[in-house]
């Protein structure tokens, strides 16, 4: 090792010697050793850099004395429960936000309800469904376009409609609707209504008065 | 907390002991409001950030306040440790280290070493040998010792008075301490050799200041 190198691990070697602690390897420390009992510069600035050492350990070891700080503690612990204070506070803030943004949807929901309910007492009655035959089957109806509602004077069923024998109570004019249909006369004798034998299967159109649960009530053929 | 002596000499840093919560642990219970793992982390961790911001400021105030700011800050941006991007140690001494340059900002306490070379570095200092009869702190009591020691280092660079502090006052290995300071390993050692050179030249200084004229060789 030159004077160079020693100068590198000069330190090193000073807290090695004055700390015991192992800094250097092995070799570079036996070597730096060596050069500092061989040169007397390097023995001199061995000698400085132990001083130093010393002092630093001193001074380490002077401020380890230092004790608590206690109003720091004080000060530090009130900070975290103000902190934590104000944490919940916002998370607090956070979720009555949410409620709140369920309220709104609930608020949209029931207007949303209220105006399509409006719509529906307001519209125009038209119906395009299907009428369902008591066997189950569907019958044939004119659905190319929804008809318009026919008012219906109940008062006088008699007046070209038939109404149908096992119908039930004749409904409300308000609630009861004319729907226009294509359907077999099969499909017709099955409601009840007489048709002549052997043209079962000719296909007429007829109005049906069809209460408000969709159930056919009176029928009168159209041709 | 504890303080154990190893081969004569004192361990300062205080480490969880086997069975205690690991500092990352704790850091993320005292996100979710934990006061007692806040406490726990504070007195393990206070006694070091203490001497750091005491040797880096030589003040004892300035110390208790930046150990304040330092916890106040870990208080509020505890959310903002990651264990992908350091350990709580480095997290810890990242805010300490802010919190005592803006404080040595404040105070202008940095001066300048005559014919400072840009990098803080005296040329005239480095492997200077003092003479035979001007060792450093020859007759010199502990207090006084102590005294110029911190006088001195509070006159380095503040990249070298880290360095000095934390691995020659705080005994944290290099590898540690380079952590810290955020820096490769060879910066490091290049500080360290650098910090301590101009603390020997500046105690060679202040003792032959403080020499009675007469004394001297």
């Amino acid at each position: 090792m030159d004077c160079g190198e020693f100068r590198e691990f000069v330190h090193e070697l000073a807290l090695e010697n004055v700390r015991g602690a192992k800094i250097l390897g092995a070799a570079t420390a036996v070597s730096a050793r060596f050069h500092s009992q061989t040169c007397r510069p390097c023995a001199e600035r061995l000698r400085e850099a132990e001083l130093l050492a010393d002092a630093l350990k001193i001074t380490t070891e002077d401020a380890a004395q230092s004790g608590t700080l206690p109003k720091v503690e004080a000060a530090l612990m009130n900070a975290f429960r103000e902190h934590r204070r104000s944490l919940e506070q916002a998370r607090i803030r956070q979720r009555r936000l949410r409620l709140s943004g369920a309220e709104w949807m609930a608020v949209a929901a029931a207007t949303i309800t209220l105006a399509f309910a409006g719509w529906r007492l307001l519209r125009p009655h038209t119906h395009g469904a299907q009428i369902t035959q008591m066997d189950g089957s569907a019958l044939h109806t004119n659905t190319a376009a929804p008809r318009r509602a026919v008012p219906v004077d109940t008062t006088r069923p008699d007046a070209d409609f038939v109404p149908l024998p096992y119908g039930e109570s004749f409904p409300d004019s308000d609630s009861a609707v004319v729907v226009r249909v294509s359907m077999t006369r099969s499909a017709l004798a099955s409601l009840g209504y007489p048709i002549a034998a052997g043209r079962e299967d000719e296909v007429v159109r007829a109005d049906l008065i069809v209460g408000e649960d969709g159930w056919p009530r009176a029928v009168r053929i159209v041709q | 907390m504890h303080i154990q002596k190893r081969s004569g000499y004192v361990k300062l840093e205080t480490m969880p002991e086997k069975g205690e919560v690991r500092d990352e642990i704790l850091l993320q219970r005292m996100a979710a409001g934990d006061e007692e793992c806040f406490r726990q982390f504070y007195e393990r961790r206070n006694r070091s950030i203490y001497r750091f911001a005491l040797h880096m400021t030589g003040r004892a105030e300035a110390a208790e306040e930046v150990v304040q700011e330092t916890f106040m800050t870990v208080i509020r941006d505890v959310e903002k440790f990651d264990t992908a991007r350091g350990t709580p140690e480095a997290f810890l001494y990242g805010i300490a280290r802010n919190h005592v340059r803006r404080l040595l900002e404040r105070e202008r306490k940095y001066e300048p070493l005559a014919r400072d070379n840009g990098d803080g570095e005296d040329p005239d200092a480095a492997g200077q040998i003092a003479s035979p009869d001007e060792h450093l702190f020859e007759g010199l009591a502990r207090v006084e010792i102590i005294e110029h020691v911190r006088s001195a280092l509070s006159l380095l660079p503040p990249q070298y008075r880290e360095a000095v502090t934390l691995c020659d006052l705080q005994e944290h290995d290099y590898a540690s301490a380079a952590k810290i300071l955020e820096c490769p390993l060879g910066t490091l050692r290049s500080r360290l050799a650098r910090g301590r050179e101009m603390l020997a030249a500046k105690l060679r200084g202040a003792r032959a200041a403080s020499k009675p004229a007469g004394t001297r060789g």
